[in-house]
């Protein structure tokens, strides 16, 4: 059973329970990081080396892009925004974390069981890849909708990402590569508009809180702290 | 090898005949009065138990549990000048007769063979609501506070596992056909699972001596429920497999394990509360030394009950766990998952049961008392105490009893390891004997054992008032568990000066979450319900007429159409 | 044999101790007090009279002896020689519920001195071994599944390389979950810190703050037998079987050394976590147990 990308994703697995846990921003960035670089390498890792010898330009090529933009460039940008946003270090959970950790171990038991229902084993690369993904995907989601920072829900959707390219890896799409750099691309122009948007949004209302952005609804521009008056303007 | 009818009269008899020899004494004062009430429904609750377990054929039965459940809600309403006492005794009254009337329709459907399954959840309705399965255990910590101590015992000890007799009784949980027994295994794997670790997990914040003795009383019942949905489970793939006999026997013996040890802690509740007038912990502590024969049997009681060794309270749990690692053996899919859940919920629940008795010794007996009753405690008369001795006698007794109990029903499956793990036990206590007299006569100055005051980092002048009390011994887990247990502070803070502030308190509360966040909400929408039946029966006349005629339209309507 | 290596054991037990401290004071560039400063610590010990808080009871009489007697039956049925004996007939889980006796002893004979931080020490206690009793449990169903056997020398049979090489995911996750049992339950960092003796952190040592003479020696040497048991325990768990000879005992024991050296460098190179966050790590530990038994049993 033991080979690299396995351990690699076993490794993805721990990720995505410490990114549940984690409780700052700083080392949610940086499980993120790890997870992109880990996504990166895994195409190589799982080209079948016996069968098809070496991987031809294209494999590396996504290798190294996927590594770099998700591993490198948006980690550093998120790491610069919430520099500049001067946000609190704390990330603010709706779901307590140790809470959060419990949902996503349901969430790799669920992912499991839709892996052994799942009989795709002529085209998977490693059993572990599909429970894998799915699990990365719904720590995305939990990501998304159970923090309370707007860069949060930035990361969520990164983690999402590495679970879509992650499940596109493992079943060894054919064309899984370029519906993967299309995806990649959207999520790169997201992390760039939320992340120049969460710094306006900071040095506009000095806080990024999405519970109070919700007030935004109506078109009265209104300040965060006071944020019952604009029913009597 | 016992019958079933046997295993369960022992606690009826036994349970029984100490709560009287405590109720002599317990009842005391101004009480004395009623007497003559208390022993009449102390005998009725009694015979009526022994009659459930003697009962020949349904009908006789049900109309024993009903008569139990009677004369038991008049032992809850001894002290009905209290208001909380009879509000106790209504949800009493209405879980007993929510049970019989799912009972009654158990028993209708059971004639059926179509029915089997429906029948089957009647059952666990009826008899879960006198066992306090989840959620039907809320009438437990309210009833159980308020009467008074031996009927709590009686009816912890041998009147809730009674439920477990009907089951085995009628529902043959032992043998059946396999598509049966994963319906019936799993649903007392996952009520039991939920039981214990919710039961333990509520009576860890309990200030109330006798509630968080309820609560453990959910818990327990969780314990036998996990050992007979595991041996169902088994019994459902192999009828043979004498694992299924371990993890049944185990459950039986624990049934007795946990009669003898409660009811002797809810004797001795009854002691505290009649030598002080309080059950909170908070404001009791340091009666060991003011009650030692008390103390020193609810301590070991509590022990046993806490499932440790080497009494008797480990040893059933033992065979339940030996049947789960045994599952988990087998590697088959099914077992493998329902041996881990076992074990993991045995073992939270070993682990948080460690803290609640050690609360509650801790907080009633050890250390300081916190309040002037507890001060002014004096040892109960003998015989109260020489109850619990019986029924601590019962459960010494009931070591080397459960080994040769697992060993008759199991044909010699597992008693090696029983054995073995019960002589362990005994060297346990062997060596800790040992030790202390090797540190009374072997050390150069063990005998000297000169008295110093407690070390408080320092403070001249450390009074009660300083020492944990039972609530913050657990607030950390308390605190950990908070989105379930939703325990509720009321905090009086210091106003004034800070140099001469004025009295501040914190008190906490934990209500039940089922009573809470079920049942309450449930009985308010039925009573609005009702409410807007109640139009139909405004006191006019012309209205009823209304209703006759219409009623007599309908009938001709109907007398025509068929 | 047996025999002789359960007394060889409770000889050596406070030599570990002493192994760990003296590889943090190398690290910290200190002489340290020697490997063998336990025992002279004990034998001095023995030598006093045994005080008692003013109030205390029997309970507090008895606390310490119980919960080394406690360990002590624990060190009996250890399957020191690997396999057969008693330990084949012993379950494991009795062998957690013997330590988990002892504690009980120890929490109860501190809450009999009615000392405030006493009463702190044994409500994290508590705390933190009920958490600890379910990560344990975790990995004793996970290695029941892998042996096929439920007792505790079935269980301590070893895994050979070759079921390393197959399962090395699911056996370095309970690996670690296990490594942080074992500091934990032995109070070491990154849970507790030992060097903070009798500071409001303290967990273990918190509940011995009355306890002196004989009795503080049986609650030393109760602790450093402990230590040996948990350290033995995590050897044997993983290190491939050398059969049942004297080999198995030289690598068992050289293993608790090796183990006794990595806890000393991870206590010279970490910090203590903040408290609050132990209970955290310690599900997040469990959480870890949960997905290797997941990984494993799935596959």
């Amino acid at each position: 059973m033991l080979t690299l990308s396995e351990i690699v994703l076993a490794l993805f697995l721990i990720a995505d329970l410490a990114l549940a846990g984690a409780s700052r921003l700083k080392y949610a960035i940086r499980f993120v990081a790890i997870q992109g670089r880990m996504v990166g390498v895994l195409p190589v890792l799982l080209w079948n080396w016996e069968g098809n010898g070496c991987p031809g330009a294209r494999i590396w090529i996504i290798a190294v892009v996927n590594s770099l933009v998700k591993g490198v460039a948006l980690p550093m940008l998120l790491e610069y925004a919430v520099r500049k946003a001067r946000t609190r270090r704390e990330l603010e959970p709706i779901v307590s974390f140790q809470m959060s950790r419990f949902i996503v171990f349901l969430m790799a038991v669920g992912g499991f069981a839709i892996g052994r229902l799942l009989h795709v084993h002529e085209t998977i690369a490693s059993e572990l890849a599909i429970p894998v993904a799915f699990t990365t995907m719904g720590t995305g989601l939990l990501l998304i909708c159970a923090r309370k920072k707007a860069i949060t829900q930035v990361l969520g959707f990164l983690v999402l990402e590495n679970g879509i390219s992650l499940f596109g890896a493992g079943i060894l799409l054919e064309y899984g590569i370029v519906v993967e750099l299309g995806i990649l691309l959207d999520v790169f122009a997201l992390v760039f508009i939320l992340g120049i948007a969460i710094f306006q949004i900071n040095r506009t209302f000095a806080s990024t809180d999405t519970d109070q952005l919700n007030h935004l609804g109506d078109t009265h521009l209104m300040h965060p702290h006071h944020k019952h008056d604009h029913v009597h303007d | 090898m016992l019958s079933t009818e046997t295993i369960f009269s022992i606690p009826v008899l036994a349970v029984g005949g100490a709560a009287a020899v405590h109720a002599t004494a317990y009842i005391h004062g101004e009480a004395r009065r009623h007497l003559p009430r208390f022993w009449c429904f102390f005998v009725l609750t009694l015979a009526s138990m022994a009659a459930v377990v003697l009962a020949d054929g349904k009908l006789p039965f049900l109309l024993a549990w009903e008569a139990m459940g009677l004369a038991s809600a008049g032992l809850v309403a001894f002290e009905s000048k209290e208001k909380s006492v009879r509000k106790a005794t209504w949800i009493y009254l209405l879980a007993c007769h929510a049970g019989a009337c799912a009972l009654m329709l158990a028993g209708v459907l059971m004639n059926r063979p179509d029915a089997a399954v429906a029948a089957f959840a009647c059952a666990v309705v009826g008899f879960g609501l006198k066992i306090g399965f989840p959620p039907f255990h809320a009438w437990l910590p309210e009833a159980h506070p308020a009467a008074p101590a031996p009927a709590s015992a009686i009816m912890s000890g041998a009147m809730i596992p009674l439920g477990f007799y009907g089951f085995i009784r009628f529902f043959s949980v032992f043998c059946m056909e396999p598509s049966n027994a994963v319906v019936y295994g799993w649903t007392f794997l996952a009520l039991g699972a939920i039981g214990s670790v919710g039961g333990i997990l509520f009576a860890l914040p309990q200030a109330n001596l006798k509630r968080l003795l309820a609560f453990s009383s959910v818990e327990n019942m969780g314990v036998v429920s996990m050992g007979l949905g595991l041996s169902a489970l088994i019994a459902g793939k192999d009828a043979k497999n004498p694992l299924a006999a371990l993890c049944m026997a185990g459950a039986l013996a624990h049934v007795l394990n946990h009669a003898f040890l409660k009811g002797s802690l809810f004797l001795a509740a009854g002691s505290v509360l009649r030598q002080t007038g309080t059950l909170d912990q908070d404001r009791l502590g340091g009666l060991m030394r003011r009650m030692p024969f008390t103390g020193t049997l609810f301590a070991v009681n509590a022990f046993g009950l806490a499932g440790l060794p080497p009494l008797n309270g480990f040893l059933g749990e033992l065979a339940i766990y030996i049947g789960a690692f045994s599952a988990i053996k087998t590697g088959d899919p099914v077992l493998v998952a329902a041996g881990f859940l076992v074990a993991v919920s045995l073992s939270v629940t070993g682990g948080l049961a460690i803290a609640a008795y050690a609360k509650a010794i801790g907080g009633t007996f050890l250390g300081e008392p916190r309040s002037k009753m507890a001060d002014d405690a004096v040892e109960t008369p003998r015989r109260m105490w020489v109850a619990q001795l019986f029924l601590t006698c019962l459960s010494v007794a009931m070591v080397p009893r459960t080994v040769l109990f697992v060993h008759s029903m199991t044909g010699g499956f597992a008693t090696g390891i029983l054995i073995v793990a019960a002589v362990l036990g005994m060297s346990f206590a062997a060596i800790t004997v040992s030790l202390l007299l090797i540190r009374r006569f072997a050390c150069p100055r063990g005998g000297e054992k000169p008295r110093l005051p407690v070390w408080d980092c320092g403070y001249d002048r450390p009074t009660a008032r300083m020492a944990y009390t039972a609530m913050a011994f657990t607030q950390p887990l308390v605190d950990l568990f908070r989105p379930l247990l939703r325990t509720r502070r009321h905090v009086l803070p210091f106003k004034g000066d800070p140099a001469s502030p004025s009295d501040a308190a914190i008190a906490t509360e934990t209500d039940d979450l089922a009573l809470g966040g079920l049942w309450r909400p449930v009985f308010t929408k039925i009573a609005r319900l009702f409410q807007r039946v109640h139009l139909l029966q405004n006191g006019s006349l012309h209205l009823y007429i209304l209703i006759i005629l219409m009623a007599v339209l309908a009938l001709l309507v109907f007398a025509f159409v068929s | 044999m047996n025999i002789l290596c359960i007394i060889l054991a409770a000889i050596l037990a406070p030599l570990f101790i002493g192994i760990v401290n003296q590889t943090k004071a190398f690290f910290g560039g200190r002489r340290g007090p020697g490997l063998f400063r336990l025992y002279a610590d004990i034998r001095k010990l023995l030598g006093k009279s045994c005080p008692r808080p003013e109030h205390s009871t029997w309970i507090f009489d008895i606390a310490q002896s119980a919960s080394l007697a406690a360990v002590a039956a624990a060190v009996i049925v250890f399957p020191w020689t690997g396999g057969g004996g008693l330990a084949s007939l012993v379950p494991a889980a009795l062998f957690f519920y013997l330590l988990a006796a002892g504690r009980f002893f120890t929490v109860i004979g501190s809450l009999d001195a009615g000392n405030a931080f006493e009463g702190m020490g044994a409500s994290r206690e508590v705390q933190f071994s009920a958490l600890a009793e379910l990560v344990v449990f975790v990995i004793l169903g996970f290695l029941v599944f892998l042996a096929g056997d439920i007792s505790l020398s079935g269980v301590l049979s070893g895994i050979s390389p070759g079921e390393w090489r197959a399962n090395v995911i699911p056996l370095v996750l309970v690996f670690l979950a296990f490594l942080a049992v074992f500091l934990l339950e032995n109070c070491r960092v990154p849970f507790d810190d030992p060097e903070t003796h009798l500071e409001l952190t303290m967990i273990h040592e918190a509940m011995l703050l009355d306890v002196g003479g004989p009795d503080l020696a049986f609650a030393l040497y109760g602790a450093a037998l402990k230590f040996e048991l948990l350290a033995a325990f995590l050897v044997m768990m993983f290190m491939p079987c050398f059969g049942n000879g004297w080999l198995h005992v030289l690598a068992l024991f050289s293993g608790i050394a090796l183990l006794s050296v990595a806890t000393g460098i991870i206590e010279s190179v970490m910090a203590r976590m903040r408290f609050l966050k132990s209970p955290q790590t310690i599900m997040g530990a469990a959480l870890v147990a949960a997905l290797a038994v997941l990984i494993f049993v799935c596959f």
